[in-house]
């Protein structure tokens, strides 16, 4: 279009680290909250070894 | 190799009743406090010898510990994720305590009779008021302190508590009676000795010494039905444990470290229907956490472990408790706006 500026080549956008950090951990514990027989063991395993 | 502290006591009351002294068990070692029930499921474990029988007493009492914890399941709303929360953490505090008792000491008697109240207190909840009667009938045949919380009975529907009290007075006296019933059994029983710990709240009240003051454990048994006949009266049964612990713990001259499995089972079953888990914080903080300390700090661990105790014994008489949401409960209304720990 005539007066209008011509589009540069298209940079990725860069990655929020943090939001994508927060992310997988939300989901992890999530999960890990769905199983808590998982932690309830692994907890107690903790506890004998100390 | 031997690492369970408390271990001896059940091959000396396996051996001894297997062998010629049998039912004068009591009678000939009044040293032994723990029920018949105890000695006769503990015997396949001694029988191994050592050190495999310690190896295995220690891996079934472990499991034990996660058994109760599974119980506690039937006291939260499984369904929603906060209900698997209050599961999780009032597992892990019960799980704290349980490793004193299966790991350090080695307390077949209470691993077994915790998992028999946590046991009954599921089938009180399950309207089987008559299976829960069993199940404490069996905790009294393993360890006898756990008398008073049979009082919870009382609040069981009308037509079934006489049942239910002849149930557990059948399954108690079947064990117990012709070891009781031995010459100078009564007396050897009643007449235990435990040295009073500079850290325990009787030592507190200005006794001290090597032998127990003889009151102890029949204030024990008296104060903790008081305690459990208030929480029932009070429409409370799951703070029955707690109060039952608190006032054992309160008025007994040791502060064995393994007796925290009883007071975290306590308050897990209290937490699970307060609103915050305030009841094993305090056991955490008051009891659970001090290390032994030296002589010039004594008298304020005995301060904090003393009040502690009474804050949690107020708290399973007196805090409000959250609508019942475990299995059996009543239908409430939608819970998928539910906070974390409402």
């Amino acid at each position: 279009m005539p007066g209008s500026t011509p589009a540069g080549p298209l940079r990725p956008a860069r990655p929020d680290v943090v939001a994508t950090l927060r992310d997988d951990l939300r989901r992890a514990g999530g999960a890990a909250l769905d199983r808590p027989w998982a932690l309830l063991v692994a907890w107690q395993v903790v506890l004998v070894a100390w | 190799m031997a690492w369970l502290i408390s271990w001896h006591y059940i091959i000396t009351g396996v051996h001894a009743l297997t062998g010629p002294t049998g039912l004068a068990l009591y009678a000939r070692h009044p040293e032994l406090q723990m029920g018949p029930l105890t000695f006769l499921l503990s015997a396949p474990f001694v029988q191994l010898g050592r050190p495999a029988d310690e190896l295995a007493a220690t891996a079934a009492m472990e499991a034990l510990g996660l058994l109760a914890v599974a119980a506690l399941a039937a006291f939260v709303d499984r369904a929603t994720r906060a209900g698997r929360i209050r599961w999780l953490l009032a597992g892990a505090g019960v799980l704290l305590g349980w490793q004193l008792l299966a790991v350090s000491f080695g307390h077949p008697d209470d691993a077994l009779a915790l998992l028999g109240v946590v046991l009954g207190f599921r089938s009180l909840r399950r309207d089987a008021p008559l299976r829960a009667a069993l199940a404490f009938g069996l905790a009294i045949d393993c360890k006898p302190w756990v008398v008073p919380v049979v009082l919870v009975l009382a609040g069981a529907p009308r037509g079934t508590r006489l049942r239910a009290a002849a149930i557990v007075a059948a399954t108690v006296a079947l064990v117990w009676l012709p070891f009781v019933l031995q010459p100078g059994a009564i007396d050897h029983v009643s007449r235990f000795t435990i040295v009073v710990a500079p850290t325990s709240t009787i030592h507190l009240l200005g006794l001290a010494g090597p032998r127990t003051p003889p009151w102890c454990r029949p204030a024990q048994l008296l104060v903790g039905a008081v305690a459990v006949a208030i929480v029932t009266a009070r429409r409370r049964p799951e703070a029955a444990l707690l109060a039952v612990v608190a006032v054992r713990l309160l008025l007994d001259p040791g502060t064995h470290d393994y007796y925290e499995a009883g007071l975290l089972l306590g308050t897990a079953l209290l937490d699970l229907r307060a609103r915050l888990p305030i009841a094993t914080a305090i056991a955490v903080v008051g009891v659970h956490l001090p290390p032994d300390v030296p002589s010039h700090v004594v008298l304020a661990q005995a301060v904090l472990r003393a009040g502690s105790l009474a804050a949690v014994l107020l708290l399973a008489l007196l805090v409000p408790l959250r609508p019942d949401a475990g299995e059996g409960a009543p239908p409430q209304r939608t819970r998928a706006a539910e906070p974390l720990l409402a």
